[in-house]
């Protein structure tokens, strides 16, 4: 599944360090976020896994299916996680002003300040290391109640992050509903300072048991392409192919 | 046409909108490119993330900038003061690369305000660039007011189209429609008008008959259709009989003959 998506991509012959790449999702692009998380672990790369909305189990599952083991990298200091899911159910870490999710309940006039000064911290440690810094889900800030001038201000500061460490990589996915502005506000804004904009839609006849939706890949550096996929997701898998061409 | 005239005169304060399609950084850079060897400073503020390749453009162009994060805390005056302390002299170009991140965190009129105080009070030129898919209409109209030349990018038949709009200090509002290209050395190149063609819509593509698609031969052939066109219909053939002149509508009216009763009418009468 993976090695279907990188190809289709460009990403095996053209390196991620020092770039950056949004999956802008209209439907759920989370297969790709996979397939990327896939080939940072398979190159050795180190992981920083930033969710909203997801626990590590999620991830440890559904990389098991893909050929890796996040729990395995957690042990080895291969892979950070920062959940905030675990932060809302554990209630007694609300005083704990280190607590990288202590926006949601101190509000103050630099939201998300903490959890932009975790991230910093994982990758000070990683210095002339390869690593990937994922953010899943960036639009759940949103929802959160952060303002979309501090997620663009967020995103800066992770890129630049990422950009002082020429080996770095930074990896954001973000859903889009068409009615919400500020939600494609962000994420047109975002996929001007992307090197490559994934944007994953469904199909606009409707739905298909030959195929999941549509993938436009666009490279803002060279190779400045703009292609055009389907894709059939399954259960272990991806299939990709162009556009017409059938499902065998 | 307004990209040749951009690039014979002194630089105007110029406005560039792009999107996500066709990208207005590269005409962005030409300009300033232009005005650089033409003797002008730049200063170049950068507000937009960077994307990993633009390091090595800038070097390139051997053009220094000034990356900074917005900050929403900040006031905006502080910001228009960080452009006006650089444009001191007046072979000053200021370049904003570009306004959305500034958009974001204060209002089109602050940002409007700050822009028509730096033209106001200095007479440096300012050359902006705005993703107009990220703002809504009344934010771009808005910004236009500021610009006297505003430069839309995009895509046309496969080629750079750019839709120029020019307000003169004369008064005089011009526009034009070209196609450009931007060389590996950002120069400005192959500037020609852009015709808009009509589609012609060719005869042949004219379905020939307006009978569908079936299986079933529901067409006619030659010797068909000319035994079709002699078919007289019924009801055509009488009243093509009964009309042998054109009515006038007069009434015609036969007189019948007299029917005279030689029998006395009263003679039933006992009178």
């Amino acid at each position: 599944m993976a090695d279907t998506v990188i190809k289709a991509l460009m990403l095996d012959k053209i390196q991620m360090d020092g770039k950056s790449l949004i999956i802008v999702q209209h439907n759920d692009g989370s297969p790709f976020l996979h397939s990327l998380l896939t080939q940072s672990a398979r190159q050795g790369r180190k992981i920083c896994l930033v969710s909203f909305n997801h626990s590590v189990g999620y991830y440890h599952n559904v990389g098991t299916r893909l050929g890796w083991n996040l729990n395995n990298l957690l042990s080895k200091n291969q892979a950070v996680f920062i959940g905030g899911l675990q932060t809302l159910k554990d209630s007694s870490r609300l005083q704990n002003c280190s607590n990288p999710f202590d926006f949601l309940f101190n509000p103050s006039t630099c939201p998300i300040q903490t959890l932009l000064l975790s991230i910093q911290e994982v990758i000070s440690n990683w210095v002339e290391q390869p690593f990937s810094l994922v953010i899943d889900e960036l639009d759940c800030l949103l929802s959160l109640g952060v303002q979309p001038n501090r997620i663009v201000k967020f995103f800066q500061h992770c890129h630049s992050l990422v950009q002082t460490n020429s080996k770095g990589s930074l990896i954001i996915s973000m859903g889009v509903t068409p009615s919400d502005k500020e939600v494609i506000q962000c994420s047109q804004l975002l996929a001007h300072w992307c090197d490559l904009v994934i944007t994953e839609k469904g199909l606009q006849t409707g739905k298909s048991k030959d195929l999941t939706g549509s993938l436009t890949v666009n490279w803002n550096i060279h190779p400045f392409t703009e292609q055009l996929f389907h894709f059939k997701c399954y259960d272990r898998g991806i299939k990709m192919f162009a556009p017409g061409t059938a499902v065998l | 046409m307004i990209l040749k005239d951009i690039l014979t005169q002194p630089p105007v304060s110029i406005l560039i909108q792009d999107s996500c399609s066709l990208k207005g950084r590269p005409l962005f850079l030409s300009l300033i490119r232009h005005y650089s060897e033409n003797g002008y400073s730049i200063r170049y503020f950068k507000y937009d993330s960077p994307l990993s390749s633009e390091t090595t453009e800038m070097e390139q162009l051997k053009i220094s900038w000034k990356k900074s994060i917005v900050d929403g805390n900040q006031d905006v005056m502080s910001v228009k003061n960080s452009w006006t302390s650089e444009a001191r002299n007046d072979q000053v170009l200021v370049a904003i690369d570009s306004l959305s991140p500034l958009l974001l965190n204060w209002t089109v009129g602050a940002i409007a305000s700050a822009l028509r105080n730096l033209q106001k009070t200095t007479t440096v030129s300012v050359i902006a660039l705005v993703h107009g898919d990220v703002h809504d209409k009344h934010t771009l109209q808005a910004l236009n007011y500021i610009f006297p030349c505003h430069l839309a990018v995009r895509r046309a038949q496969g080629r750079n189209l750019c839709s120029g709009t020019w307000r003169k200090a004369s008064g005089k509002i011009t526009d034009s429609d070209e196609y450009y290209s931007i060389t590996e050395k950002w120069e400005l190149k192959d500037v020609k008008e852009f015709i808009e063609t009509q589609p012609a819509v060719m005869p042949d593509s004219l379905p020939k008959s307006a009978v569908p698609k079936s299986t079933f031969k529901l067409d006619l052939n030659a010797r068909e259709e000319q035994a079709r066109s002699q078919v007289v219909l019924p009801y055509i053939k009488k009243h093509n009989e009964s009309t042998s002149e054109p009515s006038r509508g007069k009434i015609i009216y036969e007189v019948e003959a007299p029917d005279w009763d030689d029998e006395d009418p009263d003679d039933d009468l006992e009178i």
